[in-house]
């Protein structure tokens, strides 16, 4: 094992960590402001990914797929909170569960009728070919960016939530929504538009990982399981938490593939287990879930 | 030679509220006028809460109807009603412990800082911890934060649960004359076990007993029924 193959898998750990970043922040987010487990979330990054792909081919632009699959998937977000979850908001999370996956298996079965069983691949932008020199090592260009871009994001969303009065409305409502209610903000437009930014938020990450990884029907199951991981041992509902362990769950995963190869998924459940065990609400928790 | 009575500006008409199968207001009826202070007393658990609940859209009665300024709001979502112009400053105070006090109250002023800058104006001390989180402030400071946030948007009419409750004399004596100089610029409903200071300030009382009125009359009245102090607030004046 060399430094280089170490220095390799920590770039990669980092890529992938920027995807799941992206991802279980909105989770989290949905999980604090609406108390529910949202299980489309994974399917929502699904649909991200496709309609990347296809905005990407249609107009030629990459960029504009990165704006445009989010916005498209913040709406259908909208129709998810409408369908999905409102109905099922104040009944236990298991009913939640029940609910919200039968609306993933709806909308997974769906993209399969459209886009078939198969993988797309979307190509990177011409600027991201190639790679750039650190001084000790080769980068990947686009792998570069994607750290930037979920950086960038990280950055505007802490912004939004802290410095904007669109932000203090959000955090009031999630932390006691009658008491915002009764200072006239309409809660449930709040919650909405919660959902909708977290779906916008994770198919921000399902165009970012297409040219990456493929386009296939079955990485939304496979970003859910991950992003579970990532928003439990973060903390339920904490933004930081989330953050945090996304970077070390992929970070374990990746340097996991180094050191015990297929068993390293193993590696990282145990790992995540011990810290469970020691922390029960997470690194970040305050509360554990009804 | 008396005055006229203002128009009620708010009224219960046979209200009954319940919390899951318990029938915690049975039947409530009330007035309160314009510009006048009205209070709600009785013992603990008589459903003095819940009727402000009620009021505020927090809890839907199950029958009867509340009528504010004419218009009948039983049903209402809690938003609907505070933007006609109902604030509430709850018992707990519930101020938001993750917002600084200025975000609390440009929350409750709908972003408009003009409100916010009239409100320090009459709550001078808050001035000095405006970037402090809500919940590093004392009992005292919180509870007048909590009419400061309930008066920044300019209600017609303020319902205040226990507001001296587990305050320390000083304090209480403090957020007394702030509701105090309340007095005529709008209407107040307030639930105390304070009966002296209600004695005092407000106009007319509503002495509950489970869920119902049992009294209901001026603060002349009430002092000349000792009964109904002895019997339905176990004080005596």
């Amino acid at each position: 094992m060399s430094w280089g193959a170490v220095a390799d898998q920590l770039v990669i750990g980092l890529s992938a960590g920027a995807i799941f970043v992206l991802v279980s922040l909105g989770l989290t987010m949905i999980f604090g402001m609406l108390n529910v487990l949202n299980f489309t979330h994974g399917v929502l990054y699904m649909v991200g990914a496709y309609l990347g792909y296809v905005l990407a081919g249609a107009t030629g632009s990459f960029w504009l797929a990165l704006v445009g699959a989010p916005l498209l998937v913040a709406g259908l977000g909208l129709l998810v909170e409408r369908i999905g979850i409102r109905p099922v908001a104040d009944r236990p999370h298991l009913i939640q569960f029940l609910a919200t996956y039968g609306l993933t298996l709806v909308i997974e079965q769906l993209v399969r009728v459209v886009w078939g069983n198969g993988a797309y691949s979307v190509p990177r932008p011409a600027v991201f070919a190639g790679t750039v020199w650190l001084g000790f090592m080769e980068l990947p260009r686009y792998r570069l960016f994607l750290v930037v871009a979920a950086a960038g994001a990280c950055g505007a969303l802490g912004w939004l939530l802290a410095r904007t009065r669109w932000g203090a409305v959000i955090r009031a409502t999630a932390e006691d929504p009658e008491m915002a209610a009764l200072l006239r903000v309409d809660t449930r437009r709040v919650s909405s538009a919660v959902f909708a930014g977290g779906a916008g938020l994770a198919a921000f990450g399902g165009v970012l990982a297409a040219p990456e990884f493929s386009v296939n029907p079955s990485m939304g199951d496979e970003i859910l399981v991950i992003a579970f991981l990532v928003v439990i041992v973060g903390g339920l509902g904490s933004l930081r938490g989330a953050i945090l362990s996304a970077l070390i769950i992929a970070q374990a995963s990746s340097l996991g593939l180094l050191l015990v190869e297929r068993f390293s998924d193993v590696l990282t459940f145990s790992l995540m287990a011990m810290v469970l065990m020691l922390r029960p609400v997470g690194l970040f928790g305050r509360r554990e879930g009804r | 030679m008396r005055r006229p009575d203002p128009p009620d500006l708010l009224r219960l008409e046979n209200v009954h509220g319940y919390y899951g199968d318990s029938h915690i207001i049975q039947g409530l009826s009330l007035a309160v006028g314009e510009g006048t202070v009205v209070s709600i007393m009785g013992r603990n658990g008589v459903g003095k809460t819940t009727a402000l609940r009620c009021i505020t859209g927090l809890l839907r009665p199950r029958e009867g109807r509340v009528i504010f300024d004419g218009r009948d709001i039983a049903g209402l979502p809690p938003h609907a009603i505070a933007r006609l112009g109902i604030a509430l400053v709850p018992e707990d105070r519930r101020i938001f412990g993750s917002l600084t006090v200025e975000e609390n109250l440009l929350l409750a002023a709908g972003g408009r800082r003009s409100a916010v800058g009239e409100a320090l104006d009459f709550f001078p001390p808050l001035r000095d911890y405006l970037r402090r989180p809500g919940d590093r402030l004392s009992g005292g400071e919180q509870q007048m934060l909590a009419i400061a946030r309930a008066l920044v948007a300019r209600p017609r009419l303020v319902a205040i649960d226990e507001p001296l409750e587990g305050l320390a004399p000083v304090v209480a004596e403090r957020i007394q004359a702030i509701l105090e100089s309340l007095r005529g610029r709008l209407t107040v409903l307030v639930v105390e076990q304070n009966l002296r200071w209600l004695l005092r300030v407000a106009d007319r009382h509503y002495v509950l007993n489970q869920g119902r009125t049992v009294f209901e009359g001026t603060s002349a009245e009430l002092a000349a029924n000792p009964g109904v102090i002895d019997r339905f607030l176990g004080v005596s004046v």
